[in-house]
């Protein structure tokens, strides 16, 4: 199974869920600004980048995770994704992919904050707001991951 | 091979030009209620992307599609598409063609501030759009 975490940038959200997904980052405690900053493509996408589905590792069971940004698509992403496999004509691999949608979990501090980082380039001012606003919304991607894993990866 | 046409909704530039390519519109004598009359132009159900039209094949067998993208088309065809076909290896030819530019940024937004009730009367407008303004065809 492919599973594609997307966001507005593929920079913050998506990379933060994934990270969990993979085990890269604690279930049980907050991360360190450290530990977010260590993960790739954390606050290191740039404009350039957004659309492009990035391969983040394989988990447990073998599925292959993937994170990407769709700017302003928001829910209908998927939609345009399943339109274009359909096209593909392969209804098996069109099952195989499962998109989600980190952006509900995405709180002001991250809007801000990857705003002044990567659009405006300010990682200063920036990159202190956008950990601030994942560390806030981690519980929130920690239920998101959990209920990720229970409907789609089956033991 | 599978064409697929994209614009905002997958319902205006797309469905006339997928309609002069299968024929269904002939670019010699367009009249308005030739365009009024294409399968899917205007259509009421699309008034947000995402929405994916079968318009018919060509005398060559081309199968000619639309696709609403928003205003990510060219994101769409020149990015996304790329990544998914091999990430889904997708072996059939498919060919993406961005046409949003032909439409009308005016009324792309009327359409979205509306959310499509305004269909009846914009749809006038938009044929207006093709054949006097863009005057696709000739």
């Amino acid at each position: 199974m492919k599973i594609i975490y997307n966001c507005y940038g593929g920079a913050h959200s998506s990379v933060t869920a994934a990270a969990i997904h993979l085990q890269m980052l604690p279930e049980t405690r907050k991360p360190s600004a450290a530990e977010l900053l260590n993960l790739p493509y954390y606050d290191a996408q740039v404009g350039k980048d957004h659309g492009r589905i990035r391969f983040f590792g394989f988990d447990s069971r073998g599925n292959q995770i993937y994170i990407t940004g769709k700017k302003n698509l928001g829910v209908f992403y998927e939609e345009i994704m399943y339109n274009l496999l359909f096209l593909g004509g392969d209804k098996q691999e069109q099952e195989n992919f499962v998109f989600i949608n980190t952006m509900p979990y995405v709180n002001i501090w991250m809007v801000i904050g990857g705003f002044l980082s990567r659009r405006l380039g300010w990682k200063a001012l920036g990159r202190p707001l956008v950990i601030y606003g994942t560390k806030q919304a981690y519980w929130k991607f920690i239920h998101l991951i959990n209920l990720v894993k229970d409907k789609y990866i089956k033991p | 091979m599978k064409i697929v046409f994209l614009d905002h909704f997958g319902c205006f530039a797309s469905v006339v030009l997928a309609a002069y390519c299968t024929g269904i519109l002939s670019p010699k004598a367009v009249k308005t209620k030739d365009i009024l009359d294409l399968p899917y132009f205007a259509d009421v159900e699309s008034w947000q992307p995402g929405k994916l039209y079968f318009l018919g094949k060509d005398q060559a067998g081309n199968v000619y599609y639309t696709l609403g993208a928003g205003f990510y088309s060219n994101l769409i065809k020149n990015v996304v598409w790329p990544d998914l076909k091999k990430l889904g290896e997708i072996k059939e030819k498919i060919v993406l063609y961005d046409v949003n530019s032909l439409n009308s940024l005016f009324l792309i937004y009327l359409e979205i501030l509306s959310k499509g009730k305004l269909r009846k009367i914009t749809k006038y407008l938009w044929v207006y759009w093709f054949t006097y303004v863009k005057k696709i065809g000739q």
